[in-house]
Formats: C-alpha cells, structure tokens, sequence
C-alpha cells in the first residue's frame, strides 16, 4: 500500500513541478497578501484601539500561514477533477488499490505541497522572530500539516461532487474562503458579532488560528484548540473515506 | 482436463437511474485466449456492459463469474486480473510514458524487480523505445492507445477488456494496434473482450455479440452468424433513376435496399438477379456483388444499419 501511495503521491508532485506557473502563483499571492493586508489594515486596528493594534503584520502572520495552506490544500484537490476529466481517476478506481491508499495519496499530495509552500514563510518568521524558542515553531508546525490534512480531506469530497472546476470554485467562495475569513484570521473572533462567533466556534479554522496565535505568544482563548482540531482532521479523513466508499465498487 | 470458463455473464441487466434499461438479459461465455467482439451501434448498451465488467457498476441484477469467482466477491482481487482500456484515454498527460508506466505498476502490485523487466518488454513488444522518456500529450493518437494498451497489460491480465479502443484510429494504425495485441494474445493468453461498432474488426474474432438498444441479438462465431443469412449474397447497382430497377424488384419479390441512386439486392443464386441486368445494364454507372457481412446480419436482424442511412427496406 506504500508503494502505491507513494507512487501516486510523485505523480502529483511530478504534475506540480511541471506547471511553473502554478509553482509560482502559490508562491507569490500569499507574500502579497500578507504584506499588503497586515500593512494596509494596520492603521484601522489602531484606531480601534485594539490590543492587536502593534505589529500587525506579525498578528496576521497565522492567518497568512493559514491561507497558504489553505489554498495550497484547496487548490491542489483541482487534480481529481483534472484527472477524472482526464480518465486518469477511472484506471485508478479499476486498480486493485484500496480506498484507504487513494484517499491518502491525494491528501498526501496535497499536503506534501500546502508544507513546501508554507515552509519558505515559516523560515522568514524565525529571521522576523516571531517565535520564542523552536518548540512553539515546530508545534505550529504540525498545526498546519493538521490544517492541510482536514482541508484537503474536505476538497476531497467537494471536487469529487463538483462536475467542473468552476463549481469546485464556487464551493471554494461559497465555503472555503469563508471558513478563513471567520478563523480569526482578518479579525478577532472574540469582539466580533455574536453570530460570527458562533459560526467561528464551529470551524475548524478557527482552533487552528488560535492555536497558531497561540504558539507566537499572543493571548487566546482557554481550551484545548490543538485537540479539537486533531480531531476535526480525523473526523473529515473519515468522511472522504466512507464518501469514497459510496462511490466506488468494492 | 478442461480448463474453467474464464467468464460467464448470466442474464444480465442495468437500469440507469433515469430508468432506461440499459442492458436487457444479456449472457456470454468466454475461454481462456478467446476473443470476443461486442457489436453494436450508439446506446446498444455495449459500454454498460464493459463497465459492469470492469467493476465500475456493481448494480447489476444476473450473475457474473470470473474465473471460477463471483464478482460479488472480492473485487480487489479481481481487479488484478483484469486490463481496462477506457474509450477515454487514462494516461497522464504531464508525466512521460515510462513514468506512466511505473505508476501503473505499483498500483497493481507489481514487485519493484519485475516492474522494470516488464515494462522493458512491453516497450519492446509495442514498440515505444523511442517514445518512453516523451511527455505523452506531445504522442500521437496512435501512440497515446499504444501506451495506454501496454499500461492495462502490465501486470499480466488474464482479460482485456476495451471499450471502443479503434476510436479515433485510422484504418492502418488500427491494424497494426490489433497486430501488437495478437502477438500478446499468442505470448499470455491473452482472452480480449472488446466492444466496437467496425465490422471489420469483429469479423476476426473467435465470438461476436450483436447488441441491439441494450438487447442481445445475436451470438456465435462469425462463420454461425453468417450462416443465418438466407440470403448471403448481395448485388451493387448504380445508376441515375433507380426507380425502373426498384419497381421490377418489387415485381420479382426480392429484398432490396435503396439509397440515393444506388440499390442493394440480397440474393441466393445469380440467377434471381439476371434478369435485372438484362433489362438495366444501360442504365447502370456500377454493378458488383459481394459476399453479405456481418453488417448484413445486423441489419437483419435489428431492420436498421450500422451507422448507416438507409432511405427504404423491403
């Protein structure tokens, strides 16, 4: 089985690294966005008076890292339809290979390029010290592979009921991005709308952002955000498994 | 001793969700090494037939068997024994073909040692050697089939199944497509169920399955469906007005076929058609006759052609 995921998972990265302009788009827009928003909506924090009001780019730098793999995850998961539409998915589902091994290696992938895309960020954050020692930077670390484990689990299911990559967008505007957006990653949750903060309390993204805020040292909330989001992770791996076992003969 | 059926479809039926059966009680027996064609025309329910098969659709009511075992078993197992070569092609387009290979390899379980002889020899058989480090969307429709024909016999199928596989393909690559396969027929015996709507290329099969809107018109060797032609041969004519040839057959009673300003006649002996030579060679542009097909049997014995217009039939 290891073999074949691992098999897989080169077919992937060897599909990634021949596209130069997908390597270079994932690379360039969140160094945009981190700049251009922490910088820009600096002044607006500061007149609200709020405690994140100083350094606000190292504030938004969990979300950045979050939106990274967020859309690392995400977007990669565009592969299952490429190679549904390509009938490459078709040998793969009449092969002998488990559910488990398809699941894995395309989650695998995924995650596999959400960490090489972040990991050149996670490097900056050590020059900018954003960190107090290695461990918070590790432990962050492994939030986000749980990050990129849960999202691309969850793009999973959603690009195999899309019919077009234009429909997986739409599933990406209509559900993705907004699960970013009420993570706490362009504002904070806590002073936010009742509503909001229900709705934050029950995205994943969310213990994942406190987590992260927490690990640099900001101040959180107090609850075990690492775990319901480990969990969260395991539940969504299920979820495209048995989703997978529905669909195909076995 | 006599070596088990390889497979055995038993009344099979699919009703797609809207509800349109797709394939009515159909059944076959295949042996090891034979080849059998499924023939029919668009929506005969020969790729319904073919994905069931190849496990895609498991809804199924009737039996089938595989070597021995059911396909209600454990189909990952199964799958190991089976080559599928889609209609639509299943490469990766990204990766070359020696990549595409290697993946396929791993995924039916082949051991790292043999995966690299095998696929020497099959680049060898098909010969691909000056094509194996090409990216595969720069191949040729030809090639693209050939590598796609080698990926499903990797891990050395006992059943080939292909649905359509001459798509696309002009007559000479497609002859020599069937040339690679025979060679591996002869090397693994090899059993190929395929289906088609090319008479030509199901008349070199051991079995013909005619299919018909998801019913089962026909089966036998193409020699047994030959024979049920009372009829077996068939007169050419060509001419500008075809009216005065088409009114003396009805006269004569004899079973033709109009198109624009050519006509068909089925026959037994010359005899029956003499007379019409005497009256109409002036007018004739062509005449020929021939041998009836298999086509000629589909059309019998479903009133229509295959991918053919017809404007009358007696």
């Amino acid at each position: 089985m290891t073999s074949a995921i691992s098999s897989l998972i080169q077919r992937e990265f060897l599909r990634f690294i021949r596209q130069k302009g997908r390597v270079i788009a994932t690379m360039v827009t969140p160094l945009g966005f981190w700049l251009f928003l922490g910088s820009g909506i600096a002044r607006s924090f500061g007149s609200l008076g709020n405690k994140f009001a100083t350094g606000s780019l190292e504030f938004f730098f969990p979300g950045m890292l979050l939106m990274v793999v967020l859309f690392a995850s995400v977007f990669s998961m565009i592969s299952l339809i490429e190679d549904r539409d390509e009938g490459f998915l078709q040998s793969v589902l009449v092969s002998p290979v488990s559910n488990v091994t398809i699941v894995m290696s395309k989650v695998g992938a995924c995650t596999l390029f959400a960490m090489l895309q972040a990991f050149p960020f996670f490097l900056l954050s050590i020059f900018l010290g954003y960190w107090s020692g290695p461990w918070p930077w590790l432990s962050s670390f492994v939030v986000l592979i749980l990050v990129s484990i849960l999202m691309a689990s969850l793009s999973f299911v959603l690009a195999w009921l899309s019919q077009s990559v234009g429909e997986f967008h739409s599933w990406m505007n209509t559900l993705l991005f907004p699960m970013w957006m009420i993570s706490g990653a362009l504002f904070p949750v806590s002073e936010s709308l009742g509503w909001i903060r229900a709705l934050a309390y029950v995205n994943p993204l969310f213990y994942a952002h406190q987590a992260l805020l927490r690990f640099q040292g900001f101040e959180t909330a107090d609850f075990p955000a690492e775990v319901i989001l480990c969990l969260s992770a395991f539940v969504f791996v299920l979820l495209s498994l048995l989703f997978l076992k529905r669909k195909r003969a076995s | 001793m006599k070596e088990p059926l390889l497979l055995i479809c038993k009344n099979v039926s699919y009703r797609y969700s809207s509800n349109n059966l797709a394939l009515d009680n159909v059944s076959l027996e295949l042996e090891r090494g034979q080849k059998i064609a499924l023939l029919g025309d668009n929506g005969s329910g020969k790729s319904t037939w073919l994905k069931i098969l190849s496990t895609m659709l498991v809804d199924y009511q009737g039996q089938v068997s595989f070597h021995g075992q059911s396909y209600d078993q454990n189909l990952s197992s199964l799958r190991k024994n089976l080559g599928i070569v889609f209609q639509k092609p299943s490469l990766d387009r990204k990766l070359t073909t020696l990549e595409n290979l290697q993946c396929f390899a791993t995924l039916f379980g082949l051991p790292k040692a043999e995966i690299k002889q095998r696929i020497e020899h099959l680049i060898k058989v098909f010969e691909l050697s000056d094509h194996a480090h090409r990216q595969t969307d720069q191949l040729s429709g030809g090639l693209f089939r050939r590598v796609e024909i080698a990926k499903s016999l990797l891990h050395r199928p006992m059943l080939l199944l292909m649905d359509e596989p001459s798509t696309g393909l002009d007559p000479n690559i497609r002859k020599q497509m069937w040339s690679y396969l025979d060679i591996m027929q002869k090397q693994e015996q090899l059993s190929i169920l395929f289906s088609t709507h090319l008479v030509d290329e199901a008349q070199h099969c051991d079995q013909i399955t005619l299919l018909h809107k998801g019913r089962q018109i026909l089966h036998g060797s193409p020699e047994q469906l030959l024979q049920r032609l009372s009829l077996p041969w068939k007169a050419y004519f060509q001419m500008d007005s075809v009216k005065p040839v088409t009114d003396q057959l009805d006269s004569m009673g004899l079973t033709y076929v109009r198109n624009g300003k050519s006509v068909e006649v089925f026959y037994k002996t010359f005899s029956q058609i003499s007379p019409l030579l005497e009256n109409h060679t002036h007018s004739m542009s062509h005449f020929e006759t021939k041998r009836r097909t298999i086509e000629d049997v589909y059309f019998e014995s479903t009133g229509e052609a295959l991918f053919r217009g017809t404007e009358q039939v007696r």
